[in-house]
């Protein structure tokens, strides 16, 4: 997987930034950062989730909303990608 | 032949298992646990934790012993639960977010003769501790014989089990929970909440806080089935619900606001009759997005407290009529409030709120002074009662409203903390000199101030490995040194009015 942001447009980033602690976003992402320990909470994941939803015009079905899909910003962008019907990111 | 009262309604068991005995005699084919694997019914769970009984036996566990179970909410700790009842042994749940030296703490304060862990559990030191994970334990008691004799029958003033929770210590301490008290308090609560056996109770709270570990006695009282997790991604608690047919989801506000989200998006409809909820404030607003995200639904506001499970109960959607109540006390117990001197205060006036009745717990596990300083002799007869640390009033109805703590304990996703055990595991951290840990900080949330050789950031890395998220700060200030009262205390009131500009803190 790779480790940095290929793939993801900033409105992604500007989605995640706002529930990850303040020392992490003032770096850039990378694609492997673990969003639980950055700060990522359930509430925060489900209002993401909304968000992502919103901004990208797409719909999680039931068998879309995995587990892990909010381990890492790659993964959540992975999970967005693959409901858009783009590519993954590469690697 | 005439009826009698006895005849109609059956006798309240004397010990905790009993429960699950009766359930496995009157709906044997009913479903007792619905989970990831399948179906479990009420005949299966007495069954299986009959062979687990043995095979703990067999382990040298027995009457008095305690059995630590480190486990997710599964199938495997309902069995284990009824399994270490029924040979007399203490159960000890502790919930698998803990890190190794929270645990740790644990452990040498109960010393388990057994310790049961998922098998990838990477937090645990198997090393160290008697240990076995649950997946061997099932398939091991699936060898065992057809248990004969493996009902050890506890008395009712026997210890159950214990319960850690936080308090003003460094570490959390275990709430004795004997068989008497627990099976009073399951009773008076099922009275109030009206489960029956139609209902599937989805109990996504963890088996290590005792609401959630009293969904496994309600829902056997009423011969009701128990949904358990999947998984433990909160994104997935609406679909699960829903896969379930789930009719009561007891609720902590930070899943109802996780629910109600997820029902904002997803409008399918849910078989959701109820929710319950307990542990902080369920405000109108959030009270206001259930409703209109589970129409239909019926709330029932509660407050209690580790030390005698549950304190008040209100009828459903009394929050509608009397906002702010959190209900009236449990049948055949009493809340009273008091001002510093004792003495019981008008209807209306605040006051510190003490608890009265069977569901009184006995004392914290070796523990004396701690002990006396909850559980106090009453005034007039001398009986035992329980001074919560919580204030609030009572209205002219009889019902409780809450107004907040007095001390160092709070709620932070869900679980109770406590200022006391986050400082006290930042200070075991090299390089930290002093730490005061503020909850609640408008605008900041959960805040460490400390003083020390170590950076900040390298202080938020350390953090994870030694506390729980839960009990992580949201923001870390370093500070020469920490300001103190003229009594030499942390003046944590001076570290909050001279919060330093964003620039110098760590988030």
């Amino acid at each position: 997987m790779a480790d940095d942001h290929a793939g993801w447009d900033p409105a992604f980033e500007k989605l995640l930034l706002p529930y990850l602690h303040e020392s992490v976003a003032s770096a850039p992402l990378s694609g492997d950062l673990d969003l639980r320990a950055a700060g990522l909470d359930s509430l925060g994941a489900v209002e993401l989730l909304v968000g992502v939803e919103e901004t990208y015009g797409v719909h999680f079905s039931d068998d879309d909303l995995t587990f892990d899909m909010f381990t890492t910003p790659a993964t959540l962008w992975n999970a967005v990608a693959a409901v858009r019907g783009g590519s993954a990111c590469a690697g | 032949m005439e009826q009698t009262i006895d005849m109609i309604r059956p006798a309240r068991p004397a010990l905790i298992h009993q429960i699950a005995e009766s359930s496995a005699r009157a709906h044997p084919n009913a479903v007792a646990i619905r989970d990831r694997h399948g179906e479990l019914t009420h005949a299966a769970v007495w069954a299986l934790s009959g062979r687990l009984g043995s095979w703990l036996r067999s382990r040298g566990v027995g009457p008095g012993d305690r059995v630590l179970l480190r486990l997710r909410n599964s199938r495997e700790f309902v069995l284990l639960f009824h399994a270490a009842l029924r040979v007399g042994a203490v159960v000890v749940p502790t919930s698998p977010d803990l890190r190794a030296a929270q645990v740790g703490h644990i452990v040498r304060d109960c010393a388990p003769v057994l310790c049961v862990v998922e098998s990838d559990d990477a937090d645990w030191p198997a090393a160290d501790w008697p240990t076995v994970d649950a997946a061997t334990a099932l398939a091991l008691a699936a060898a065992e014989a057809e248990p004969e004799d493996v009902d050890e029958a506890p008395a009712p003033h026997d210890v159950a089990f214990l319960i850690y929770t936080s308090g003003s210590t460094a570490a959390p301490k275990g709430v004795v929970c004997p068989h008497e008290q627990v099976v009073f308090a399951a009773s008076a609560i099922a009275e109030r909440l009206g489960y029956r056996e139609s209902d599937v109770v989805y109990c996504r709270l963890p088996f290590s806080f005792d609401y959630g570990l009293y969904q496994i006695l309600l829902a056997g009282l009423a011969g009701a089935a128990l949904a358990l997790p999947a998984s433990s991604s909160d994104v997935q608690v609406l679909k699960e619900v829903r896969a379930a047919g789930a009719t009561i989801v007891p609720v902590v506000p930070t899943l109802a606001t996780v629910l109600a989200v997820l029902a904002t998006r997803d409008r399918r409809p849910t078989a959701v009759r109820r929710f319950t909820n307990t542990g902080a404030e369920l405000t109108a607003e959030h009270s206001r997005r259930l409703r209109e995200t589970f129409p239909n639904v019926e709330i029932i506001s509660m407050y209690g407290m580790t030390e005698c499970k549950r304190i008040t109960i209100s009828g459903p959607d009394d929050d509608l009529i009397r906002p702010g109540t959190v209900g009236r006390a449990l049948t055949g117990t009493d809340v009273v409030v008091i001002d510093e001197l004792g003495i019981p205060v008008p209807t209306g006036t605040v006051g510190e709120i003490v608890v009265r009745g069977p569901h009184v717990m006995a004392g914290y596990w070796n523990a004396p002074e701690e002990t006396a300083k909850r559980y106090r002799p009453g005034p007039v007869t001398g009986a035992t009662e329980l001074h919560t640390g919580d204030f609030g009033w009572l209205d002219d109805a009889g019902d409780l409203h809450l107004v907040g703590r007095r001390d160092d304990i709070f709620k932070r996703r869900g679980v109770r903390v406590s200022t006391a055990e986050i400082e006290a595991a930042v200070l075991a951290v090299d390089g930290v000199r002093e730490a005061a840990v503020v909850p609640d900080v408008p605008g900041l949330g959960l805040v460490l101030w400390y003083a020390g050789t170590i950076s900040a950031e390298d202080l938020r890395a350390e953090l994870p490995g030694i506390l729980d998220a839960a009990r992580l700060p949201d923001r870390i200030q370093l500070r020469p040194q920490l300001p103190r009262t003229a009594h030499g205390k942390l003046d944590r009131r001076g570290l909050v009015e001279n919060i330093a500009p964003t620039g110098r803190d760590h988030g």
